[in-house]
């Protein structure tokens, strides 16, 4: 392994984002073509496994002393804009492909027996949206990430809506245009941007100072998008009914992956393009992001679908994300993306298993539910072990991130360390009280068991599809493999948290710190000397053209 | 008065396109009924070699420019408008030999008719001269009159031509009048000597001011803007739909394009045009997309979608006092080509869908059509993303130039409220795609619709040029 790595880093395999990029996307092609359900599986999941195979040698080839972009590549995409097609990543962005790539054919493993209508319209759309993730997550170039960023809707938008439950078509169209509005206002700031800048490169973004009320705009303009996405407190109105109704498959990678891109943009577009505004909305935003951990569990404590209850806790668990990211401190923006990595794992577990769940039981109504453990042991433990990593115990992968952000957000205001912190306890509580009530005690579905509920006539109906939970299956080997990776995963992030945060340290310093220490003050001369400079460049690019 | 060999060789494609149509009018006379399967496919050919003709003059190294004493001009423009026309013109003949087939109408003068609207969209596309233009709209318009009429058996159809007639000549007596007016004004009908003498400062004149306007008015009733949009949707509506995919296309295009060439070039820099283009795009907009919002067919929602895109090409005809005539000239044509792509590729879908005599063009017609004909559904599913401007399709580009545009010159608010209308259209736009692949028939199947081979060609066509339209490099 070692010479293969070092190999990679010194030749610089350039070609390997695009071919994470378009092996998923012409992966959907080849599976659309195809009508009979056994070929698009294997063949989905063919695909995507080799993605991550390739994607791992990202790792291998990454170096870590260079916070800079890595692995680029450029050509022209529409010449006479100057819009380029350019992608590379640096420690931002590293993980988060690992993720996607690691995560998706867990989710086509997962969904193999789930999905059993369009067998492969689905599997296309998984393959599409880890295309376009990737793409997301590798654009250099701001145009193309808007590209991406767009495209992703599409996929989501079918898996919610072609293989969700029964309010699926609200969810879906709610979902998307919920994102849409944002990502609109985020196109006409960035239209207003990269006129200012009259470059796509984000290299050259990254070096421009925007004026403080373009910067104030802006930043409100680019954090919408986001903060829908990831989503914010006030802004989450589409998620708990997207997660809800999406089948399992389609809640992974919308939970483990598509959220995370919120937080990358902010991370990668609105922190260090506009940091004067940042900074000056980082305390509502850290208000607000704990306002959403509150809220989220709070929300999450009394739900009775366990599918929901997961769903407000995610949202609660990515508002501790954001006040890690809104800290600006090293520590709390490493404890930020580290959450990210962890959130994307359980969570994605954890949503997998509820799909088993529901697919071997078709309800995910918590009173429907009692004694699986004794039914299930396998699945209940996988379970248990994904959900104490959720509730961040040490030695998990919940716990490193969270303490990295509630340490740096306790030196920042205390009061709000300590809510977040009362947030986790609460998350705690429902979690293991979920855990009891639907996994321990008494299996309900027995003979006794259900002639005593049939007494109160408003579980009759919950009896039809009632068949009991003694007789169940417990996982198959595909829902095994799709487990297992995730289980060990978590166990990894867990104890060994340097490893994932060492790739990050050098990009974050660069990338987003330097540009929120106060510039050094620019006289009206060297301002102007700057823009003769820049106008001079252009010039000569348009000349060179 | 002597022409040059260029003059000829310039106007190609106009003379192929008129040759052909005399061409199949005489054969109509001679060919018997049975052989009359011939019409679309020789309207084809003539259609195909006009195209490459104009390919061939774009691809030249020099454009042959003012033509014909300056009448005329041929340049990157006018050729790429050509050029969508042409495709326009192709579809349609596509859709319209399956439809007529089904309809088991007679052929007729159909395709002559078509192919004189063409020649009439050439002229008035190539036009730098106001009565050319005038010309060329007539000959387009009086064409488009019969074809949306030519079904007269069916009521919706004779309604819908008479409607558009009337308001159309209503219309062409406002620019004519306008037209006088500047005429009046300046002395002359040429574009560049218009241009001129504004430059001279006499944009003040009242004459110049309400010549101005009245042109505007009657540019507004051909392509729709509100508040001169009313004839819009009944003759979208009720015409068929492969006609319907022409008049929204091929004839809504080169009057667009006209009416840019000509408030970019004649008009220009000089006087504020912008305020008032800017208002009649946010009301097109607005209107446009609230009517299509609570449609529920969805033939006559595309119709309002139709009228609502107007509004997104006046967003870009707003910077055209601003912004230098080349540019706008350029994002409009853009835009023009992709509203081209996915208005005609819908439109043809749905005279593919609605069945004999157009009975299915409501949303509950199609629930869970896409699930039982999944590329079918796929190519309805790219046109409605194409149309809702969504990333990576043409549509998407084609906003994103014209707003590009607006935005360099300060319109900044206009291009929210676009943004914002563009998030209104996108509902009405899904939940075509929601009917046809997430919501099923319960309890049965729907029924398989058959299609041709030319059918799915020209939805390939149109749904691949959708996705990858954006992408290629342009000429201009």
């Amino acid at each position: 392994m070692a010479p293969i790595c070092a190999h990679l880093r010194r030749k610089r395999f350039v070609l390997i984002l695009s071919i994470l990029i378009f092996l998923p996307m012409g992966g959907a092609l080849l599976v659309g073509l195809f009508p009979q359900a056994r070929v698009s599986r294997t063949l989905s999941f063919l695909v995507s496994l080799v993605t991550f195979v390739f994607s791992l040698a990202l790792y291998g080839g990454f170096d870590l002393s260079d916070g800079g972009f890595q692995f680029k590549e450029q050509f022209d995409l529409v010449a006479n804009l100057g819009i380029h097609y350019s992608v590379g990543i640096d420690g931002l962005s590293l993980w988060l492909i690992l993720l996607s790539t690691f995560i998706t054919p867990l989710v086509i493993l997962g969904s193999l027996s789930a999905i059993e209508k369009n067998v492969r319209g689905f599997f296309a759309s998984v393959l599409l949206m880890e295309a376009s993730v990737i793409g997301t997550l590798a654009s250099t170039d701001i145009f193309l990430f808007y590209l991406f960023w767009e495209l992703m809707l599409i996929p989501a938008f079918f898996l919610i809506g072609v293989w969700g439950g029964p309010n699926r078509v609200r969810a879906t169209i709610k979902f998307v245009l919920f994102t849409m509005l944002g990502s609109l206002l985020l196109l006409v700031a960035l239209i207003y941007v990269i006129h200012e800048v009259k470059s796509f490169e984000y290299a050259k973004l990254f070096d421009h100072f925007f004026p403080e009320d373009v910067q104030f705009w802006c930043f409100l303009a680019f954090g919408l998008a986001f903060f829908i996405k990831v989503p914010l407190f006030p802004f989450h109105a589409w998620l708990p009914d997207a997660y809800t109704e999406a089948p399992a498959g389609g809640t992974v990678l919308l939970s483990a992956v598509m959220v995370k891109l919120g937080a990358y943009g902010l991370l990668r577009f609105c922190i260090p393009l506009f940091p004067n505004a940042a900074k000056d909305f980082a305390p509502w935003i850290m208000a607000l992001a704990v306002l959403g951990v509150i809220h989220g569990a709070l929300m999450a404590s009394i739900q009775t679908d366990f599918k929901r209850l997961m769903a407000y806790s995610s949202l609660s668990h990515m508002g501790l994300i954001l006040l890690g990211l809104f800290t600006f401190s090293l520590t709390g923006l490493q404890g930020g993306l580290l959450q990210m990595i962890s959130h994307g794992v359980y969570m994605a577990g954890l949503f997998l298993l509820i799909g088993m769940l529901y697919e071997r039981r078709k309800s995910n109504e918590m009173d429907a539910f009692g004694g699986i453990a004794k039914v299930l042991p396998v699945l209940s433990t996988a379970f248990l072990w994904l959900m104490v990593a959720a509730v961040g115990i040490p030695g998990f992968a919940g716990f490193p991130g969270e303490i990295l952000i509630l340490v740096s957000a306790y030196k920042i205001s205390p009061l709000l360390a300590l809510i977040s912190i009362a947030g986790f306890v609460l998350s705690a509580w429902y979690m293991f009280n979920f855990y009891g009530k639907v996994f321990l005690g008494p299996i309900k579905g027995q003979p006794q068991d259900t002639r005593s509920s049939r007494k109160s006539s408003g579980e009759k109906n919950l009896d039809k599809n009632f068949e009991g939970s003694r007789n169940l299956e417990d996982l198959r080997w595909h829902e095994w493999l799709a487990v297992l990776p995730l289980a060990a995963a978590v166990l990894w992030i867990g104890l060994t948290p340097n490893f994932f945060l060492r790739p990050m340290e050098k990009s974050l310093q660069l990338g987003v710190i330097e540009k929120l220490k106060p510039p050094p003050v620019m006289t009206d001369f060297a301002a102007r000397e700057r823009r003769n400079q820049i106008e001079k460049e252009i010039e000569k690019e348009k000349k060179h053209r | 008065m002597n022409l040059s060999s260029l003059e000829f060789t310039g106007l190609m494609p106009l003379w192929i396109v008129i040759a052909g149509a005399l061409f199949l009018l005489l054969l109509e006379v001679v060919l018997k009924e049975e052989g009359r399967e011939i019409a679309p496919v020789l309207t084809g050919t003539f259609l195909v070699l006009s195209l490459s003709s104009t390919f061939h003059l774009l691809s030249s190294r020099g454009m042959p420019g003012a033509l014909f004493h300056g009448t005329v001009v041929v340049d990157l423009y006018s050729l790429t408008l050509q050029g969508i026309c042409l495709l326009s013109a192709l579809l349609t003949c596509v859709f319209s030999s399956w439809y007529l087939k089904q309809e088991k109408a007679v052929t007729g003068e159909y395709y002559a008719l078509l192919l004189l609207a063409v020649a009439g969209m050439f002229t008035l596309v190539l036009a730098a001269e106001f009565l050319t233009l005038f010309v060329g709209l007539e000959l387009m318009s009086l064409s488009g009159y019969v074809l949306a009429g030519y079904f007269r058996v069916k009521e919706r159809s004779t309604e819908a031509a008479l409607k558009y007639f009337m308001l159309g000549v209503f219309a062409s007596a406002f620019l004519l009048y306008g037209i006088s007016l500047l005429y009046g004004a300046s002395g002359t009908t040429r574009f560049p000597e218009l241009r001129h003498f504004l430059e001279q400062g006499n944009t003040g004149s009242l004459f110049v001011e309400l010549g101005a306007a009245l042109l505007l008015v009657g540019f507004g009733f051909k392509v729709a803007l509100v508040p001169f949009h009313g004839w819009a949707p009944d003759v979208y509506d009720g015409a068929a739909a492969p006609v319907s995919a022409f008049l929204s296309t091929g004839v809504k295009a080169a009057a667009l394009g006209a009416l840019v060439r000509l408030f970019a070039e004649a008009f220009g820099l000089q006087g504020n045009w912008s305020l008032g283009f800017a208002v009649l795009a946010v009301l097109t907009m607005v209107i446009g997309n609230f009517g299509a919002l609570v449609q529920s067919s969805v033939k006559r929602m595309l119709a309002y979608s139709s009228v609502a895109h107007a509004g997104y090409l006046a967003v870009g005809l707003a910077a055209a006092s601003l912004a230098p005539a080349d540019e706008v000239e350029r994002g409009a044509a853009f835009y023009l080509l992709a509203y081209t792509l996915m208005t005609a590729g819908a439109f043809g879908w749905v005279a593919w869908a609605a069945g004999k005599g157009e009975t299915k063009t409501d949303f509950e017609d199609y629930r869970g059509l896409g699930l039982k004909q999944p590329w079918m559904g796929l190519m309805m599913a790219v046109f409605m993303f194409s149309l809702a401007g969504m990333t990576p399709t043409a549509g998407f580009f084609g906003k994103f130039y014209l707003f590009k545009l607006a935005v360099e010159h300060g319109l900044i608010w206009l291009v929210i409220v676009a943004v914002l209308n563009s998030f209104v259209s996108a509902y009405y736009y899904l939940r075509v795609v929601a009917f046809l692949f997430m919501k099923p028939l319960e309890g049965k199947e729907p029924p398989l619709i058959t299609s041709t081979a030319g059918l799915r060609a020209a939805f390939l066509l149109c749904a691949a040029g959708s996705l990858i339209v954006g992408f290629l490099k342009f000429t201009f």
